[in-house]
């Protein structure tokens, strides 16, 4: 694998500086949820709102982050392989293997800039408060860094070595149908498994859980990666 | 300057459904290679796969030596290109588009850069979508040239500008050729940039070269030789490309890619008179090698007889 650094920089800033659609996505999250999160620690700083509450929507928000940001980067990328400029990054001095560590690291740096400012107002707000979210907000803020990874990990490999727009249409669909059936079947296996969750639950929360979900987490991303760079770099066309 | 060839391309192979490249040539240093071909001849599909937009099934390509595969960047860094309608980056400015081709190459020279926009006009705080198809093509010629590079590789660049624009286009390559000598491989469908600016002339078709020469030695080897005759004459058919005879008016038009003097000789002796010999434009030589059928079978056909008769009653 050839790597450059100072190429990689530069192509994290094509997209998540100089690309328009890209910026204004992330300024546009940041301006909602940002603006919503404030409202509701303003709301739980004069007690009229539990903190429980700010804890979990801007735990959504910051979820939803990591996994909004990679999917508008990938239709960054597939609407500069319809309009042709994607050619022009291929001809440049880049190798594909930077090219292509340099999109995702994009997509995990847009999902970080989208929910930092919300994440860090819920953690003023709700360190202040105290309590056993104090300590849960933390294991958010990793949580959503880790699902950033694996989240552009999978959506830009698919976005660079599918040259379909439509594959991104059934990704996007993919990833809400997948909300939406795992709030189901939690729902569903509660009465069935409620002591076994709630063990789980307690144990994703301990030191070796999060350790131990950590390394698979990584493990995955990478895995994903070193599998995408190679089809990438094999590509038979770029167009 | 340096001996090795800028470029060296080795039965380099790209197969598709219902076409199929296949091409061998190479470039000198300082050498312009023009590359003319119809709509579909492969030319887009040469430069993706020297580019590595596409990735060629066989052949081998070398620049300056190195083998393409193993030296990808830093041949790249030495190379400049502008593809076909130049698609940079619709939704950045034209300054930000700059800027990002800057960071690639060591050999930038923002100078130049500064100074072929302001021969061109250009406002770079536009964004790429704002801007006209001749000032993007502008643009991408601004990012080809801006580092010097020692390779230009320009893919239909004058396709779409009206004349204006292109005869700037071509002064902009021939400054660029007298200030630091780059090899140019350029392709187009219009002739006259190629005739305007290429040492050597390739035409493909279908996927493969048909012909691969030295511009100068193509002018002075084609001729037309026009004379009058009532009856065709016995004719070598190894000497001449086409055989246009009106036997209305008996017009007799004779194009060769052989010329020597000799010819007309042995045109008297067959007992030709008054011929006039007029040279031929690489346009016209371009139509006689890519449509060879078009250009003969149809003055063979209304002569075929006649063709057939003398040349086996030699």
């Amino acid at each position: 694998m050839i790597l450059d650094g100072e190429a990689l920089e530069v192509i994290i800033k094509h997209y998540v500086l100089y690309d328009h659609q890209c910026r204004r996505s992330i300024l546009v999250f940041v301006a909602v949820s940002g603006l919503a999160t404030l409202v509701l620690a303003l709301l739980v700083v004069f007690g009229k709102l539990p903190a429980l509450f700010l804890f979990t929507i801007s735990t959504g928000f910051s979820f939803g982050a990591s996994f909004v940001m990679p999917i508008v980067l990938a239709f960054v990328i597939q609407r500069e392989k319809s309009e042709g400029s994607f050619r022009a990054l291929r001809a440049l001095p880049i190798s594909s293997e930077t090219l292509f560590l340099g999109t995702v690291l994009a997509g995990v740096i847009a999902s970080i800039l989208a929910f930092l400012p919300l994440y860090v107002i819920a953690t003023i707000v709700l360190t202040l408060r105290g309590g056993d979210v104090a300590h849960l907000q933390i294991g958010v803020g990793w949580a959503t860094l880790l699902i950033s990874f694996l989240s552009a990990s999978f959506t830009l490999t698919l976005a660079l070595c599918v040259n379909s727009p439509t594959v991104l249409s059934y990704l996007t669909a993919g990833f809400l149908a997948l909300a939406m059936w795992s709030g189901i079947l939690v729902q569903k296996l509660r009465p069935v498994l409620e002591n076994r969750l709630e063990k789980l639950f307690y144990f994703m929360l301990s030191l070796e859980g999060q350790i131990l979900a950590t390394v698979i987490l990584i493990m995955l991303s990478v895995m994903i990666l070193y599998v995408g760079s190679r089809i990438f770099s094999r590509k038979k066309s770029y167009v | 300057m340096s001996d090795v060839a800028v470029l060296e391309v080795e039965g380099l192979e790209k197969r598709y459904k219902n076409f199929s490249l296949r091409v061998s040539f190479h470039l000198a240093p300082g050498e312009v290679l023009g590359v003319v071909g119809p709509n579909g001849a492969g030319k887009t599909t040469m430069i993706h796969c020297l580019l590595r937009i596409v990735r060629p099934d066989r052949g081998r390509v070398r620049f300056f030596g190195l083998d393409l595969d193993q030296h990808e960047v830093a041949i790249k860094q030495r190379v400049g290109f502008f593809l076909e309608e130049a698609p940079l980056f619709r939704q950045m400015r034209a300054s930000d588009v700059l800027k990002f081709f800057a960071s690639f190459y060591p050999s930038w020279d923002w100078n130049l850069a500064e100074k072929m926009l302001q021969q061109f006009e250009l406002d770079v705080t536009k964004e790429v979508s704002e801007l006209s198809k001749g000032m993007r093509a502008k643009l991408g010629l601004v990012t080809a040239l801006s580092h010097q590079p020692e390779l230009v590789i320009l893919d239909e660049p004058t396709a779409g500008l009206d004349p204006g624009m292109r005869r700037e286009f071509v002064h902009l390559v021939r400054t660029a050729l007298r200030d630091f000598h780059p090899a140019i491989l350029l392709t187009s469908h219009i002739m006259a940039d190629v005739e305007d600016l290429a040492d050597r002339v390739a035409f493909l078709q279908g996927g493969k070269i048909a012909l691969l020469e030295s511009k100068t030695r193509l002018l002075q080897s084609w001729r037309r030789i026009r004379t009058r005759c009532r009856d065709l004459p016995w004719l070598d058919p190894g000497d001449w490309v086409a055989v246009e005879h009106d036997q209305a008016n008996g017009e007799l038009q004779l194009v060769t890619n052989r010329w020597n003097i000799a010819l007309l000789d042995q045109l008297r002796e067959a007992g030709l008179k008054d011929l006039e010999v007029f040279t031929l434009s690489l346009e016209e030589i371009y139509s006689y090698v890519i449509h060879p059928r078009g250009r003969t079978s149809a003055t063979l056909s209304n002569n075929a007889h006649r063709w057939r008769g003398l040349a086996g009653g030699k």
